[in-house]
């Protein structure tokens, strides 16, 4: 029983990452899905997949695979989430609009048309095969964790430092603009230093997360 | 670089492509309105607002199959990496 739940978590997590990555899906509806997946995975793969070490270890080395294959299987919708974004602050000023809405349908309907769910699971059962949930080389998982915080922020320090620059230009455009007498939206500059810090973010999760597999495995 | 670096670069150049259209439309919209104010005075928000959101309307009906298009080819490329991620993973 503990070997399949071990064994679930895999899915489980993949499934987690996506669904709250990708933002509309209520929480019931995540879980339940989460449950699911995790669970036919598990059962899938427990045959040909036999669990052995401490199971801590092995349930965090499965949640991290898990959200590293969600987080893969989330970028191309996020891509069509963050322009949805851009238009919305170029056609409203505001970063939550009608577009990013329309743009996350879009992308839903393209995930769903070229199967993409199908190859999220195809992905699960296949990192089954590929990396399987055997602690037989003792992988000290805490210590790679720890190193995701100082990897993250040596990642996110190129966006920041981006972000705060696009603060800055917008600022004194406004300011140029208000001696020229024009009228400039200086309220885009928030919204859009958001979803560049949010874009970074996003990144900086995705590209921790495998240096935290690489260090792991 | 490697395979998660340029996939998550791929990305980001992704949501400039699907945007460029669209925000191309409203910068243009946004000039002739803005022009179109300055010429009548008229400082109504609507003025500039409309047609904005006009054109963003247009330029998505408009450019809809291509931005699916690009959606499509990237979700081709991506996903039979995610499949294989364990191999890439455990490659490293």
């Amino acid at each position: 029983m503990l070997a399949i739940v071990v064994l679930g978590l895999r899915g489980a997590a993949a499934v987690l990452v996506l669904t709250t990555l990708v933002g509309g899906v209520p929480r019931v509806v995540q879980g339940a899905l989460a449950a699911a997946l995790g669970l036919w995975s598990a059962l899938v793969v427990a045959d040909v997949t036999p669990v052995a070490g401490i199971p801590w270890e092995l349930a965090a080395r499965e949640i991290v695979i898990g959200a590293t294959l969600g987080i893969g299987a989330a970028v191309p919708l996020l891509a069509a989430a963050a322009a949805g974004r851009m238009i919305d602050i170029a056609a409203t000023g505001r970063a939550q609009g009608p577009y990013a809405a329309l743009f996350g349908v879009l992308a839903a309907a393209v995930f769903v048309g070229i199967d993409g769910h199908v190859a999220v699971i195809d992905a699960i059962v296949t990192s089954h095969r590929d990396l399987p949930a055997l602690a037989a080389s003792r992988v000290d998982v805490l210590a790679a964790l720890a190193k995701l915080v100082p990897t993250a922020i040596r990642l996110a320090i190129p966006w920041l430092v981006t972000a705060a620059v696009v603060q800055v230009a917008a600022g004194a455009g406004t300011r140029l603009a208000g001696r020229a007498s024009a009228s400039v939206p200086g309220a885009v500059a928030v919204p859009a230093a958001l979803v560049m810090m949010t874009a970074s973010l996003v990144a900086t999760l995705a590209v921790a997360l495998a240096a935290v597999i690489r260090h792991t495995l | 670089m490697t395979p998660v670096v340029a996939v998550l670069r791929e990305g980001m150049l992704l949501v400039l492509l699907l945007a460029a259209p669209v925000l191309v439309a409203a910068l243009i919209a946004g000039i002739v309105s803005g022009l179109l104010g300055a010429f009548t005075q008229i400082q109504d928000p609507a003025v500039s607002l409309v047609p904005r959101v006009a054109a963003v309307g247009a330029a998505i009906v408009i450019f809809a199959p291509a931005i699916a298009h690009q959606l499509v080819a990237f979700a081709d490329k991506l996903w039979p990496l995610v499949t294989a991620a364990g191999t890439v993973s455990g490659a490293g």
